[in-house]
C-alpha cells in the first residue's frame, strides 16, 4: 500500500513508534518532500502519552465479588440457601424432610418401551414354536434334513469306461475327450464318494515302461475307489439310522436350521450358511412369522445392508405396503 | 471460568475498568454502574469465558456499555458542565498531568477511548480494534488525530500560561 494523503496518519504513527521498515521510511521521506504541508505536521506531531492515574480505584470492588462455594457432601451452591433456611426453621433435625427434597425423578418410559418390545417378540416367538410343534412330524423333518445336495459329476459306470478308454488313447486325443456328467449325492457341502481329481490327471502312454508302472498304480487306485463306492450304504439309509432328537430340538432345527448350519434343499443354502448368525434380526423374523400365522397377514421385515454388513435401513412391509421404516 | 477465577478477575481488572470508564464519562456513579453491569455480564457467562479471555471480555463489554450509555443518556450536557467547571477552575493546572487530563476531555468519545486503551492498558492496535469493533487502520488514525488534538491543547495552554 502506497503512502498518500488518505493514509499518511498511519505511517506517521508507525514512524514515531519505530515500526516502519527501512524501505517504508525512505518512502515516507519521499512523500514528505513532495507534500511540504504534511511535512510540517509530521515535524509538529508528538507521540504524547497519557500517564496512568493510579489514584483512581474502584472502591466498591468487594460488591462485585461472588461467593465461591465449596461443595461438601450434598451441600453445594445450588442448595445451601435452602439448608440455611431449613436450619433456621429447625427442619434440619427432621432428616426425612431433607431426604424428600433430594429425591430424584427418573423416567421409566424407555424401560417400559424396551420391555414391551421384548415381551412382544417373546409372545410371538412362543406361539410360533407351539405351532411348529403341533404340525411338525419326524418324517417331514427327516425328509427336509436328509434331502441330499446334488452336484454334477462323473457317474461310476461312465468313469470306468472313460478310464479304460483313455488309457488306450493317444495323448493328443485324451485332451479332447468329452465325458458325461450325472447327479451325485453331497453331504456337508462336499460330494459323497467322489473320486479325487488326481485320478484324471497325467499324460499316459502304454509304450513307455516307466509310465506303464505308473499306469498300473492308477488301476489299483481306481479299483479301490469302485469297491468303496459299491459297499457304501446309500445316503438316505444312513440318515435314517441317526438318533432322533427331542421335540424341542427339532423345533429349533426347523426354526434356526440355517443358523445352525443344517442343510436344506436348494444349492443357495450353502452360500447363506457362512453369513447366517443368531442375532436380534432372526428373533424379530421369528416373531413376525408367528404374528403372520396368527393373523393371516403377510408382514415382512426388510433389512438393507451396506457393503460392510452394517444395517442401513429397516422397513416393515405388508403386501407391498410399507408400514414402518427407519429411514426414508 | 470458576467463581474463584471470576473473583480473581475482579481483583485484577476492576480498577482498570473503573478508571477507563471514569476517564471517559467523568461520572463516578455512572462509572460504577457500568463496572457492575460489566462484571454482572461476565458472571452470567462465566461458563463460556475462559480466564485468559477475561480481561478482553471485560473491556469489550465495558466499552460497549459505556458507548450505549453515552449515546442514549444526556451525558453530553453534564459533560459540558464538567468541562466548563474544569476550564474555570480557580486553582488552575498544577502540572502536565492535569493539563493532559483536561485535554483528554476535549477529545471525541472514540478517540479518547482508544487512546486510553492504548496508554492505560497497553493494548495493541489489533486488540483495541477487537474491543471497539474498529479495524487496525481506523484505530491508528483515531489515535493519531487524538494525539494531535492533545498536542494542540498543550501548546495552547503553554501560550496561556
Amino acid at each position: 500500500m502506497n503512502i498518500n494523503r488518505n493514509n499518511y496518519e498511519i505511517y506517521f504513527l508507525d514512524y514515531l513508534e519505530n515500526r516502519l521498515t527501512p524501505d517504508r521510511k525512505t518512502q515516507l521521506m519521499c512523500f514528505l518532500d513532495q507534500n511540504p504541508d504534511l511535512k510540517e505536521e509530521f515535524e509538529y506531531f508528538d507521540n504524547i502519552q497519557i500517564p496512568v492515574d493510579d489514584s483512581i480505584h474502584c472502591e466498591e470492588k468487594s460488591k462485585l465479588k461472588k461467593p465461591d462455594i465449596k461443595s461438601i457432601g450434598n451441600i453445594h451452591a445450588g442448595n445451601y440457601e435452602d439448608l440455611f433456611i431449613a436450619k433456621i426453621e429447625g427442619d434440619l433435625e427432621k432428616k426425612n424432610s431433607l431426604k424428600k427434597k433430594e429425591r430424584k425423578v427418573v423416567s421409566l418410559r424407555s424401560y417400559y418401551l424396551i420391555n414391551s418390545v421384548a415381551a412382544l417378540f417373546l409372545i410371538f416367538f412362543s406361539i410360533y414354536m407351539l405351532f411348529i410343534k403341533k404340525h411338525s412330524s419326524s418324517d417331514m423333518h427327516l425328509e427336509a434334513r436328509s434331502t441330499p445336495y446334488i452336484m454334477e459329476s462323473l457317474s461310476v459306470n461312465e468313469l470306468k469306461t472313460i478310464t479304460d478308454a483313455k488309457l488306450l488313447m493317444p495323448v493328443q486325443e485324451q485332451a479332447d475327450f468329452q465325458v458325461k456328467m450325472e447327479p451325485l449325492p453331497m453331504e456337508h457341502g462336499k460330494p459323497v464318494n467322489i473320486m479325487e481329481k488326481r485320478y484324471f490327471k497325467g499324460k499316459i502312454s502304454v509304450e513307455n515302461k516307466t509310465a506303464f508302472d505308473h499306469i498300473a498304480f492308477r488301476f489299483e487306485s481306481t479299483n479301490e475307489y469302485f469297491r468303496k463306492l459299491y459297499t457304501d450304504e446309500p445316503l438316505l439309509a444312513e440318515k435314517k439310522t441317526r438318533q432322533r432328537k427331542s421335540a424341542i430340538g427339532r423345533i429349533f432345527n426347523n426354526l434356526f436350521g440355517k443358523i445352525k448350519g443344517k442343510l436344506k434343499p436348494g444349492i443357495n443354502e450353502i452360500d447363506k450358511l457362512a453369513s447366517a448368525k443368531f442375532n436380534i434380526w432372526s428373533l424379530a423374523e421369528a416373531g413376525i412369522n408367528g404374528y403372520n400365522m396368527l393373523t393371516d397377514n403377510d408382514f415382512t421385515l426388510v433389512r438393507n445392508m451396506d457393503a460392510h454388513g452394517k444395517t442401513t435401513s429397516v422397513k416393515l412391509v405388508n403386501n407391498d405396503e410399507v408400514l414402518f421404516r427407519t429411514k426414508p | 471460568m470458576t467463581p474463584g477465577e471470576y473473583n480473581s478477575c475482579v481483583d485484577k481488572h476492576a480498577d482498570g475498568i473503573y478508571r477507563f470508564v471514569l476517564k471517559n464519562i467523568r461520572d463516578k456513579d455512572t462509572s460504577m454502574d457500568i463496572v457492575q453491569d460489566t462484571f454482572e455480564k461476565l458472571w452470567n457467562h462465566i461458563s463460556n469465558v475462559s480466564i485468559n479471555k477475561g480481561k478482553s471480555y471485560l473491556f469489550t463489554t465495558a466499552y460497549h456499555t459505556m458507548i450505549d450509555y453515552i449515546r442514549k443518556d444526556k451525558h453530553n450536557f453534564r459533560y459540558d458542565l464538567a468541562r466548563q467547571s474544569d476550564l474555570t477552575s480557580e486553582n488552575g493546572y498544577s502540572d502536565l498531568k492535569d493539563i493532559l487530563d483536561a485535554a483528554l476531555k476535549m477529545l471525541p468519545d472514540v478517540q479518547r477511548a482508544v487512546i486510553l486503551l492504548r496508554d492505560y492498558e497497553g493494548y495493541s492496535y489489533k486488540e483495541i480494534g477487537d474491543i471497539t469493533g474498529l479495524n487496525e487502520s481506523q484505530v491508528k488514525v483515531y489515535i493519531y488525530r487524538g494525539r494531535i488534538t492533545l498536542k494542540n491543547y498543550i501548546v495552547s495552554m503553554d501560550k496561556v500560561l
